[in-house]
């Protein structure tokens, strides 16, 4: 009931404001996906056969007739656990100095990379899912930030653009966590969580971050890079402790009328000197303007500080290739298939999370540290 | 052949050279207009490209600046998308997208008759708009900027 009323009052709210002297979009995407694997559970695959990933997000935009824009987005996902999740993925308000200088204060979409803002937009995007390496739950990005930002555009030269964004105030950022699940273990078949120690949801407050693009070099490629600094308070055994993190990367993009080529290299690290690194590479091809061949690869390590036992260094990397053939009918509609060949435990795991800490050699021992995914669905946008 | 006669051949030759891919004297494939009261005479391709990706979005003096696109299916907007912004629609659209669900800004509102595009320019002093080449301009309050490549 909450789900439908919170949808229902984002729907009618274009027709509420009529007549105010605003302007309304309504905007929105969602997908289906069905995915099976030949063993581990992976994205929107397990080894059954899994139809019910599903979800839908709508976005709504005010303009005002001052320089104040308000944006915002909220989200309903069926999970591939078929459970409900309905959330808010950003609300905040924009007021426009020029173009060199806007200011920004809510819950922003975190300027990191090339994705992070358009997180879950299919349509957006070659493959159904982002590349786990970097936008998985490995610590790395997140999709939003609660604070103040600055944002802005300047023309370099004749044919470039410099856009710019720099911001502050808190992160959440959530990882899957096998440091965690190694020191405290966890419980049998209780999944990826954080009361178990698998599933680590950190605050990242007193951040500072930034992001630096240059648009239109050789007319179609964009480089740019991003980092965030901040500090993780906690408390280990009553006593509190305050850590810092940071996050920084580079990303590179071609946007070519059929070729897409683009890549990202990202680290995470901490005071403790834990650091995770990924990056990906991939390319879209398009043909006979309606179809389109992508392929990708990615690579995520975890450094391990602890002494690992044997067979579950796997947990610790993921590695994929992975190929696909799209149709899309317009801009706003696609249908998508892709094979996916994965390597390591870091994201794909077996059906019904991990096993009790006594059992974790047993386990790794057994664990099937390839994965192979074949998903087909379509996603949408308006 | 005397140097005089030459210099008058290759003058010959560049008044045939192409302009906005016709040759002269043929009507190009499409006109860029803002409204009469705009000062402006002039635009380079570049600006333009930046207005009708909204990266700059006040004239000048200070002004909002309000682009109008024609629809995707029109063939003047698939000509001055590969001209001027050098992306086909598709590629437009796509980075409509990534602005849109970024909450960062809208595309241009898209009209599918030129005769409205009209309208609307010359109804609103910060409107900017492309109509086809031959589309009949006599009368109307708007102005035709003249589009430099540099």
């Amino acid at each position: 009931m909450r789900h439908f009323l919170l949808f229902l009052i984002l729907m009618l709210t274009p027709l509420l404001a009529q007549n105010t002297g605003r302007t309304v979009f309504l905007n929105g995407y969602g997908e289906w996906v069905y995915g099976k694997s030949d063993g581990n559970e992976y994205l929107a695959g397990n080894e059954a056969g899994n139809y019910d990933r599903t979800n839908l997000s709508l976005a709504l935009l005010i303009q005002t007739d001052t320089p104040l824009t308000i944006s915002a987005q909220v989200f309903w996902a069926n999970t591939r656990e078929n459970e409900s999740e309905v959330g808010l993925d950003y609300v905040f308000a924009l007021w426009k100095f020029s173009d060199a200088l806007k200011f920004l204060a809510g819950q922003v979409k975190q300027p990191f990379g090339i994705y992070t803002e358009i997180y879950d937009v299919g349509t957006a995007r070659p493959f159904f899912s982002l590349p786990q390496s970097v936008y998985g739950n490995g610590g790395l990005v997140t999709k939003a930030y609660r604070g103040l930002g600055f944002s802005g555009y300047l023309p370099v030269g004749e044919s470039m653009e410099l856009s710019y964004d720099l911001y502050g105030g808190k992160l959440d950022l959530e990882a899957v966590n096998p440091i965690g699940l190694l020191v405290t273990g966890t419980d049998k078949g209780s999944g990826l969580s954080e009361d178990n120690g698998a599933l680590q949801e950190s605050d990242v407050k007193n951040m500072v971050g930034g992001r630096l693009v240059l648009h239109g070099i050789l007319d179609r490629l964009d480089l740019g890079a991003s980092a965030f600094y901040g500090h993780e308070e906690g408390d280990e055994d009553g006593v509190q402790s305050d850590e810092y993190n940071y996050s920084y990367g580079f990303q590179g993009e071609y946007f070519g009328n059929y070729s897409e080529l683009r890549g990202e290299w990202v680290l995470h690290a901490d005071e403790d000197g834990y650091k995770t690194t990924g990056w990906y590479v991939e390319n879209a091809f398009r043909f006979r303007v309606n179809y389109q061949v992508v392929a990708r690869y990615e690579d995520a390590n975890l450094d391990e500080q602890l002494e690992v036992p044997a067979g579950l260094s796997n947990l610790f990397k993921h590695r994929e290739f992975a190929l696909g053939f799209n149709y899309w009918f317009n801009t706003q509609f696609v249908i998508k298939t892709s094979v996916h060949w994965v390597e390591g435990n870091r994201y794909a795991l077996p059906e019904g999370g991990y096993p009790e800490a006594a059992d974790l050699t047993d386990w790794g021992s057994q664990l099937d540290s390839k994965t192979r995914l074949f998903m087909l669905g379509a996603q949408f946008s308006f | 052949m005397k140097p005089i006669a030459k210099t008058l051949w290759l003058l010959l030759f560049c008044l045939l050279l192409p302009s906005h891919g016709g040759w002269a004297g043929e009507k190009p494939a499409f006109v860029v207009i803002v409204h009469r009261d705009n000062p402006l005479e002039k635009i380079s391709a570049d600006q333009l490209s930046r207005i009708f990706l909204k990266k700059m979005t006040q004239w000048d003096d200070g002004r909002e600046i309000s682009p109008f696109d024609l629809s995707p299916s029109a063939e003047v907007r698939n000509k001055f998308s590969q001209d001027i912004l050098r992306k086909t629609v598709s590629v437009v659209r796509a980075y409509w997208q990534r602005q849109v669900f970024a909450g960062r800004a809208v595309p241009p509102p898209e009209i599918s008759e030129q005769a409205e595009v009209v309208s609307q320019v010359s109804g609103d002093p910060g409107a900017i708009a492309y109509v086809a080449g031959d589309f009949p301009l006599s009368n109307q309050p708007v102005k035709i900027l003249t589009v430099s490549q540099d």
